[in-house]
């Protein structure tokens, strides 16, 4: 029974972990799959969503509106960034694309510094946050935010890419950018769009984590790091399996922590993104098709 | 030209009747100094160079602004026998290169007689040994042992260091473990340095006290979730844990200690001593009890504590001056600043004289941190007992034993 609760608990860890990481991974997937970039800025979205909110509460907005307005203020964001920094460079290789946002990574650490400090921060919990014992395990609803959250983004992204115009004009311009500019989908608009939704995901992702882990201007990193393997995971071109890779590495690496050692979580979410590259580098979840991510 | 001579010469007798009027023996000194149009040859100079910018800013910001508030202080009263203090200061931006160069500078170009600064252990270390080439008193305020120490246990001979050893809050929480018999302890730190070098201090250490280690393992700084790590602690069933590391991950791992339903004595190190903690971690940081500078509970100290009156006098003025909370770390900076006061009352501006006046004649000095002994083989001069343990109750910092 003992190990029981305790393999619960580590579930319910992980699932947290990895519900996390899955909503930045989707960001990362959603950028890839339209511009073909690997936007390494992405965790820094998580970190503004977190720092923007936690400001908004403390000038006394209700929490609610405080994570709204801090989603809507780091989409806006994303949209300067994209102009600015992606839009004016798209002729470049992919490499110099890539170097750029990793550039702009830093650059954001920086004007987080400017504004918040180094100083750790924190976000009261959406709810009242009374763990939910659960067969001697403990849940917290906070907890359960994340996790719910990650599977209605899950839901919805599904729906948005299969089902919607705009979702399907955004897959065109992956498959295809020149027969989908034929198609009057325009590439430009739609790299615009992908990447303020996917901020808008990193900045939900930060204000769902903030309760749970506090804020401080460096957390975007470590999540942005752990959020691309879950992501090569998945495969990168996939939303849902990004997600899935995501929870899979959340589980993994509570699993490892709890039986094994703190120490060796990050070798063996690292030595997996090693593995899966090697031997699957169209990710876990890939169908098979002809294109090599 | 003549105009600025004249409002120099009418600024220095301001400054004459400002020192006048504060005490007036002093006033031979005084009006010595306004014979001469150039004051710089005879007051003393003193360099500051603390991490007030950048990641340590919150550490540097207090020490430099008490170093600032301190030297204003003396200034205003007529100065060291009626000499100034000539402060320049540098903000090393939290950048070991930034340091080097404020040293030299310090050194080289300002000629300083005594240089107080270096807000962390690794700024500090860098900074030192253009000290030792310029044969210039140094006074650091962070906390390796190395800082006056060399490898091989020799003090360092003009290197001075003015916080407590990581290693002696160390030693103090498993004293706090032996005297209220918790023997089977969880030791967690942070997988960085501060946490690795705590952690070979508790190996040490722990027989000596009786303390058990049932599991020791490490988190990392970036933690979110302990939940995984802390069911392992929970199956050892230990008497006490200990959370040893800085505020943000130290929050996150107490936070789930208490989710977890974990119900026994949780002990932290004292890098969590400040109000943040206390605000990150909400009402999970009740009941958490952590060794700390006297800072913290100056107020619940007993009256015939020495540091109680100096603790409060510092306090009082610092918040008056900055409309903040005095920290432990600015303390470091105002015990570093009345040690070179003294040393400078007694030998005026030579550095020579100023090292050997703080290492053989100083003898026991009641500072903000503790009662320093300095002697010619300890360069620090605390015991483990300059920490107080404290409790957090209700948010509170209250005294422990």
């Amino acid at each position: 029974m003992e190990i029981f609760s305790q393999m619960l608990q580590l579930l319910f860890s992980g699932l947290t972990i990895g519900a996390i990481y899955a909503l930045i991974a989707v960001g990362f997937v959603i950028i890839y799959n339209v511009t073909g970039i690997l936007n390494f800025a992405q965790g820094e979205f998580a970190m503004f969503g977190a720092l923007i909110s936690i400001s908004l509460v403390k000038a006394n907005l209700p929490l609610w509106l405080a994570i709204i307005l801090s989603i809507v203020i780091v989409a806006a964001i994303g949209a300067v960034f994209e102009r600015t920094a992606i839009h004016t460079a798209r002729k470049s290789s992919m490499t110099t694309l890539i170097i750029i946002t990793i550039g702009v990574s830093i650059a954001f650490r920086g004007i987080a510094i400017l504004i918040w400090g180094t100083q750790a921060q924190t976000l009261p919990p959406f709810t009242d946050n009374t763990p939910i014992e659960f067969l001697e395990a403990v849940l917290l609803p906070q907890n359960l935010w994340a996790i719910g959250l990650s599977i209605v983004i899950l839901i919805v992204m599904m729906y948005f890419f299969n089902y919607t115009f705009t979702g399907k004009s955004l897959t065109a311009c992956v498959v295809n950018p020149f027969a989908a500019r034929l198609m009057g989908i325009n590439p430009n608009k739609m790299s615009l769009l992908a990447v303020v939704v996917s901020a808008g995901l990193g900045a939900l992702a930060g204000t769902v984590i903030a309760p749970i882990s506090g804020a401080s201007y460096d957390m975007g990193m470590m999540l942005g790091i752990k959020a691309f393997v879950a992501a090569v995971v998945g495969g990168l071109t996939n939303a849902p399996a990004a997600i899935a890779g995501a929870f899979l590495i959340g589980i993994i690496e509570a699993f490892t922590e709890g039986l094994w050692s703190s120490g060796l979580k990050d070798v063996v979410s690292f030595s997996l993104l090693l593995l899966i590259l090697f031997i699957k580098p169209e990710g876990l979840f890939a169908k098979a098709s002809g294109k090599r991510v | 030209m003549k105009k600025t001579l004249l409002s120099l010469f009418l600024l220095m007798g301001v400054l004459v009747l400002a020192a006048c009027s504060s005490s007036s023996d002093r006033k031979g000194d005084a009006s010595s100094a306004s014979s001469g149009t150039d004051t710089s040859g005879d007051s003393i100079k003193m360099a500051g160079i603390f991490s007030a910018s950048g990641g340590a800013a919150a550490l540097g910001e207090p020490e430099m602004q008490t170093l600032k508030m301190l030297v204003d202080q003396k200034n205003a009263d007529g100065g060291i026998n009626g000499r100034k203090i000539d402060l320049v200061t540098y903000d090393d931006k939290s950048d070991q290169n930034e340091a080097i160069l404020a040293m030299k500078k310090a050194l080289t170009q300002d000629k300083v007689s005594i240089v107080i600064g270096g807000t962390t252990s690794g700024n500090s270390l860098a900074m030192l040994p253009l000290a030792e080439q310029n044969q210039v008193p140094y006074i650091s305020v962070a906390a390796s042992k190395q800082i006056y120490m060399t490898e091989d246990g020799q003090a360092r001979k003009w290197v001075f260091k003015m916080p407590q050893d990581d290693q002696q809050a160390v030693e103090r929480i498993l004293q706090y473990l032996k005297e209220n018999d918790l023997t089977k302890v969880a030791w967690l730190n942070v997988a960085n340095s501060y946490g690795t070098g705590a952690h070979e201090e508790f190996g040490k250490h722990a027989a000596d006290y009786g303390v058990e280690p049932v599991i020791e393992d490490e988190f990392e700084a970036t933690v979110k979730d302990a939940k995984p790590l802390l069911t392992r602690v929970k199956k050892e069933s230990p008497d006490a844990i200990i959370v040893w590391g800085t505020v943000q991950e130290s929050a996150v791992v107490i936070k789930n200690i208490r989710e977890l339903g974990l119900d026994i004595p949780v002990l932290a190190s004292h890098g969590v001593a400040t109000d943040q903690f206390i605000e990150v971690a909400g009402a999970a940081a009740n009941d958490v009890v952590l060794p700390t500078g006297k800072l913290l509970v100056a107020d619940k100290l007993e009256d015939s504590n020495p540091q109680k009156e100096l603790l409060k006098a510092y306090n009082e003025a610092f918040t008056a001056k900055y409309n903040k909370p005095a920290s432990t770390f600015g303390a470091y900076a105002a015990d570093a600043f009345a040690i070179a006061t003294k040393a400078i009352e007694a030998k005026g501006s030579d550095s020579a004289a100023l090292r050997d006046y703080i290492e053989q004649e100083l003898g026991e000095y009641v500072g903000l941190t503790g009662v320093f002994n300095i002697n010619a083989d300890n360069h620090m001069g605390l015991s483990p007992d300059s920490f107080a343990m404290v409790r957090i109750v209700d948010g509170k910092w209250t005294l422990e034993d």
